[in-house]
């Protein structure tokens, strides 16, 4: 005879093997990477076996028969919500253990430890005040303003005690605005200091599905349009997707990571990226002001953000068109103008009619010849105003006011540079010339001595050049020499002409340098006699001058 | 005479942009010519950068910075020889021109004028400038260049009021004596993409003008980088028309129209230079062969849309034109229409037609016409070349086939005496390129009186005539024109005459009008032959001399002249439609045609479209490379 055997409280294990892996989800995600994809897994699992074991089980405790059925679903929504948690904190985990992995980036420049540690001190008086700020760097393509903050951001993570926070979004690599307010809240998000103490439960599960969801808002924009264009009877596909509340869920992570740091989100590569996302990345940048404990770094060429976001003959996104309509709206009707000739803001769309200007560029219709519908007139002449403003105003300004009126614009969103890199300088040239390992081998060559190694911890440096026997200890230091007074020496003397000498870029110089040394290694032969340290520094300055000649531009002198 | 003439100059070359700057400009322009004569004369002026070319004013750049950091300046054979030849070296390998720009851009010198600039403002500089280089004596050409044009270029480039296009008018126009010079090939490639700079600007044919005048000089050259930096000139020019037309910012105007033409006619026929190959008359293997290789296509496009686009043939009244059609039996047709289709197609007549004895009568025909219009430069060329065509059927030996080639040359040395004066005969040949058409006629007499074909009366008639052209001498220095007369001589030899000590223009028209009637009995002896009368009669002379050839006693037209006809009636449509295969096609008409791929035509349009930023480096290497050819 066999007895009935008791039932096993499954969907009891299930929850409490739950249970157990959501506590040791992040220290395995954490310490023990190759095994980490067994916490999704058998969080699945588990919550499956809870779904379909638990109601049953809790009935036979005396739950009514009635309740089975809504407390299925109820925890099928539950536990699909928890493996969702599971789920992302297994994707961040993975994309902070890939970030941490990368090399120790190279020794800076003069120039850019000197910005470094300026950059600190502002963030470090922020950190004080508690409120939002922005931080701008400005600077020239190959100005090493990526750089800086690659080495900026290295610095504040490397330290696991550190008070800073800081992630980099890389601006230039998001298609949309949705993609960029995903890739800011996703890069908090897997930050270490975030996916302990369980605060990565704090995630939304939704987050899951945000990029899939931005997608789909954009195949429906697309849609919709393609409906309304090939379709004559006007048929709309109104699908209302869920949008991601950004500032919100920006605001909480924000809040949670700033009890114990300060929060620094670098957004980089903005003048790379398209002009919708440029204007997308400097608003919420702008927006952050509001967040306590939040310090947003935006390295841009202003010449390049000037174009795609302060820009009113670009489409512009909602808020920075209003704003920058409002500030063309102020400067032209408010101020005493001979335009307007009574200098006051206007108090209703019809005083628009009064300005000579407006009627005269054409973009104002007879008010008499109205739609009859409210809603369309109105919506008329919001447009009509916006184009007026835009067309009739920025448009048609003169060079100078149009350069009032963005640095009007900018002041709005960005203020005044923080930092403002100024290409190379003398003593960075002569660190690249005696610390950089490519070019320092060519001087040795060309100079047939050794240059003494600085004290230098990372990177590790390469073997001598084994071409190079004869030691030189001073040479480095005469090089060095020789270059920053060769620079300046030669600024002295061609600022007694027309022209100042303008840095030139970091990139382009380094370019320049290493190929004019190979050139000149070449042509020194294996066997002719060494270079001077003052021969090679010409050389160098001859270099420099043609880098600043033609990359310099006018504006850093 | 070549073939080379056929691509030729843009006969209207200026004409617009001449147009243009006379209205409202009157007055400055008349003062400015007004101190031309002056310019050379000028008490020893100081040049901007003096005797410098790009180079050697880098490498002052360079020294400056040597003594900067030494406190000498560097020797060629001292201690410091060695280190200064690599340092130098090895900046002179990565300079480009844009540095040397920079360079003349920010040195002192460049501000401070030493040398003085031409008077006048930048839109009626290209004229000043053009005036200028004509009164100059050839020695002092280039003291110009360096005295006075850099300077102004300068200036030009410096006080920012001149565009570029203004600046490329005055460079093209000061190197109008050095055209075909391969020394200039430089600065005018550098030239191309200076103006191509300011394209997206372009609002106006003469822009365009100005870049096919860039092409044709630099496709005038000969060199095989220049034909195609020609080509791909001569097609960016086409394109920015095409757009400017499809996207309404250009009427087709007749500025426009006549750019259009000229431009496509060049670049038709520098392709078939490229896709036929040396001495033979088109890229068939036999006569009869159809011609559908894709170079032969493009370049039949390209003359379609020529012959579709050109203003025709003016200054034929009606009469003329009706009597012309009549003599040279094509009647049918609307005559204005059908002449300047026949004006225009006959220098490539054989790119559409595979019989070349209706490939001669087409050319033939089209010297008439030219000569119909009044073009006198024109005639002579077309004539002769249609007797060189002549030389390819197999038959060409027969005794008629050499009398229809003399009395095409005859016909052309006779056109070319029309409008002529006595005093500079030879000259004026010369120019009209028919010394060339008389020696081919006395060669092409003793090869009739060899095969046992001259009788006494037509051999007597040609020794006359030798004996007159055997005499002429030319009144200026020029080398082309000895060459051509000294041929000319040694081509009468064989007559045994004795070459008249002067020779009057009466006496030359009666004896070709003697020779004439030799050769075809149907011409009036007579000197009296006004203008509309003499084009009849040729007109009359080609009809009987290729009746005789092609055996139809009926004319007709080939097909594919209808096309051309019909299309004339629309020609902004035409060139639209026809030009719009190449707009889209990477590589252009080159790739079309097979001679490059897309990827060869757009490196050398990446070349050809670098901005040098300025063209007083180009220049200044250009003076440089004068001097070391006139001392050297």
């Amino acid at each position: 005879m066999v007895g009935q055997l008791p039932e096993l409280p499954v969907g009891m294990a299930a929850l409490a093997v739950l249970g157990l892996i959501i506590v040791v989800a992040y220290p395995v995600q954490r310490f023990l990477r190759p095994i980490a994809w067994l916490v999704p897994v058998g969080a699945g699992l588990a919550a499956l076996f809870v779904v379909v074991a638990l109601p049953d089980e809790l009935v036979r405790l005396g739950l009514g028969d009635t309740m089975a059925p809504w407390l299925r679903i109820a925890l099928t929504a539950g536990m699909l919500v928890v493996v969702a948690k599971v789920v992302l904190l297994h994707r961040h985990a993975a994309r902070a253990a890939t970030r941490q992995a990368g090399p120790p980036p190279p020794r800076m420049l003069p120039s850019q430890e000197r910005a470094l540690a300026d950059l600190k001190a502002l963030i470090d008086d922020q950190c004080r005040t508690g409120a939002g700020h922005v931080l701008p760097v400005d600077g020239r393509p190959g100005d090493g303003k990526s750089f800086l903050l690659t080495r900026l951001t290295y610095d504040l993570n490397r330290d696991r005690k550190s008070r800073y926070v800081v992630v980099v979004v890389d601006v230039w690599q998001q298609q949309t605005e949705a993609d960029l307010q995903v890739e800011i809240l996703e890069a908090l998000y897997c930050h270490p200091a975030y996916l302990r103490r369980y605060r990565w439960l704090r995630v939304p599960a939704s987050f899951l599905l945000a990029r899939q969801l931005a997608a789909l808002r954009r195949l429906r924009s697309s849609l919709r349009v393609k409906l309304l264009n090939t379709s004559q009877t006007g048929v709309e596909l109104d699908l209302e997707l869920p949008t991601l509340r950004w500032q919100h869920h920006f605001e909480r992570v924000t809040a949670a990571l700033s009890r114990r740091a300060r929060v620094v989100v670098v957004l980089d590569e903005l003048d790379r990226a398209v002009p919708s996302v440029t204007q997308a990345a400097l608003t919420l940048a702008r927006r952050s002001v509001d967040v306590p404990g939040v310090t947003v770094v935006l390295a841009y060429a202003r010449a390049q953000v000037r174009y795609k976001a302060f820009n009113p003959l670009l489409p512009s996104l909602p808020d920075l068109g209003s704003t920058m309509e409002a500030v063309l709206y102020e400067h032209h009707l408010r101020l005493p103008s001979a335009k307007t000739g009574d200098g006051q803001i206007l108090s209703s769309w019809q005083e628009l009619y009064k300005v000579p200007a407006a009627r005269a560029a054409g973009f104002l219709a007879d008010p008499g010849t109205s739609p009859d519908d409210p809603a369309e007139a109105r919506a008329g002449r919001d447009s009509t105003l916006q184009s007026w403003l835009r067309l009739g105003v920025y448009a048609q300004a003169d060079p100078v006011l149009r350069e009032q009126l963005q640095t009007r614009f900018e002041e709005k969103y960005l203020g005044a540079p923080a930092i403002t890199m100024r290409g190379a300088t003398p003593d960075d040239v002569a660190h690249m010339v005696t610390e950089f390992d490519s070019t320092r081998r060519l001087v040795e060559q060309l100079c047939a001595g050794r240059i003494a190694a600085a004290p230098v911890p990372d990177p590790p440096r390469q073997q001598a050049n084994p071409e190079v026997s004869q030691e030189h200890p001073d040479l480095g230091a005469q090089l060095r020499e020789a270059v920053i007074h060769g620079i300046d020496r030669w600024r002295h003397v061609i600022s007694q002409g027309r022209r100042g000498m303008a840095s030139p870029p970091v990139r382009v110089l380094e370019g320049y340098l290493h190929r004019a040394l190979e050139n000149a290694v070449e042509l020194k032969g294996s066997n002719g006699p060494p270079l001077a340290p003052e021969d090679v520094a010409t050389l160098v300055v001859g270099v420099y001058d043609m880098a600043a000649l033609l990359y310099g531009g006018e504006e850093h002198q | 005479m070549t073939g080379d003439d056929g691509a030729g100059r843009l006969p209207d070359e200026g004409a617009f942009k001449q147009a243009e700057l006379t209205e409202g400009a009157e007055p400055d322009l008349l003062d400015s010519l007004a101190k031309t004569p002056e310019l050379p004369r000028k008490p020893e002026p100081v040049p901007l950068f003096p005797g410098h070319s790009a180079d050697s004013l880098f490498e002052q750049h360079l020294q400056r910075i040597w003594e900067t950091m030494h406190g000498r300046y560097p020797t060629t054979d001292g201690d410091d020889s060695h280190a200064w030849r690599v340092v130098r070296g090895a900046l002179f390998q990565i300079r480009g021109v844009e540095l040397i720009g920079q360079i003349i851009r920010s040195s002192p010198s460049y501000g401070r004028v030493d040398a003085e600039p031409l008077p006048a403002d930048p839109l009626t500089m290209p004229m000043l400038v053009a005036t200028a280089v004509e009164q100059i004596p050839p020695g002092q050409l280039v003291d110009f260049l360096e005295q006075r044009l850099i300077a102004t270029v300068v200036r030009l480039e410096q006080d920012g009021v001149a565009t570029r296009e203004q600046i490329a008018d005055t460079l093209i126009a000061a190197l109008n004596p050095l055209r075909g010079e391969p020394v200039t090939a430089g600065l005018l490639t550098a030239l191309c993409g200076y103006v191509l700079r300011e394209e997206a600007r372009a609002d106006s044919a003469g822009f365009y003008l100005t870049i096919a005048q860039i092409g044709q000089m630099l496709s005038s050259l000969g060199l095989p980088e220049t034909r195609r930096q020609g080509a791909i000139a001569y097609h960016t020019a086409l394109r920015g028309i095409w757009s400017g037309l499809t996207d309404d910012t250009l009427t087709f105007d007749a500025p426009v129209q006549s750019t259009v033409s000229q431009l496509t006619s060049n670049l038709g026929m520098l392709l078939w230079r490229m896709v036929t190959p040396p001495g033979r008359p088109s890229p068939r293997k036999s006569p009869g062969e159809v011609l559908d290789s894709p170079g032969v296509l493009v370049v039949r496009t390209l003359r379609s849309i020529a012959a579709v686009t050109s203003r025709g043939p003016t200054g034929i009244d009606d009469k003329l034109r009706r009597d012309l059609v009549a003599a040279l039996g094509i009647e049918g047709y609307a005559p204005e229409l059908l002449l300047a289709v026949l004006e225009n197609i006959g220098p490539l007549a054989q790119s559409w037609e595979p019989d070349l004895l209706r490939v001669a009568w087409l050319e033939a025909v089209g010297g008439v016409v030219a000569a119909a219009a009044g073009d006198e430069e024109t005639v002579a060329p077309r004539l002769y070349n249609a007797a060189v065509t002549l030389r390819w059927p197999a038959e060409s030996g027969a005794a008629q086939y050499i009398r229809t080639r003399i009395a095409l040359n005859a016909l052309g040395v006779r056109f070319a005496l029309m409008h002529i004066h006595q005093d500079d005969l030879a000259d004026t040949l010369g120019e009209r390129d028919a010394i060339d058409s008389a020696t081919s006629m006395f060669t092409d007499a003793v090869n009739l009186r060899d095969s046992g074909n001259a009788d006494p009366s037509l051999w007597n008639a040609i020794a006359r005539v030798a004996a007159l052209l055997g005499g002429l001498s030319a009144s200026q220095e020029s080398g082309e024109l000895l060459v051509m007369l000294a041929r000319l001589q040694q081509a009468t030899k064989p007559f045994q005459v004795q070459a008249s000590a002067q020779v009057e223009l009466w006496e030359l028209t009666t004896a070709l009008d003697r020779l004439l009637a030799e050769l075809s009995p149907g011409w009036r002896k007579s000197t009296s032959l006004e203008h509309d009368e003499l084009v009849i009669a040729g007109a009359k002379l080609l009809r009987r001399q290729f009746d005789a050839l092609i055996g139809d006693t009926e004319w007709s037209l080939p097909g594919w002249i209808d096309d051309l006809v019909e299309a004339r009636r629309d020609p902004r449509d035409a060139f639209v439609q026809r030009y719009r295969q190449f707009v889209g096609l990477p590589g252009g008409p080159l790739a079309a045609a097979g001679v490059d791929s897309a990827a060869d035509w757009r490196a050398w349009e990446e070349e050809l479209r670098r901005d040098p930023g300025t063209m007083v480096p180009y220049l200044m290497d250009l003076v440089a490379q004068l001097r070391a050819a006139r001392s050297g």
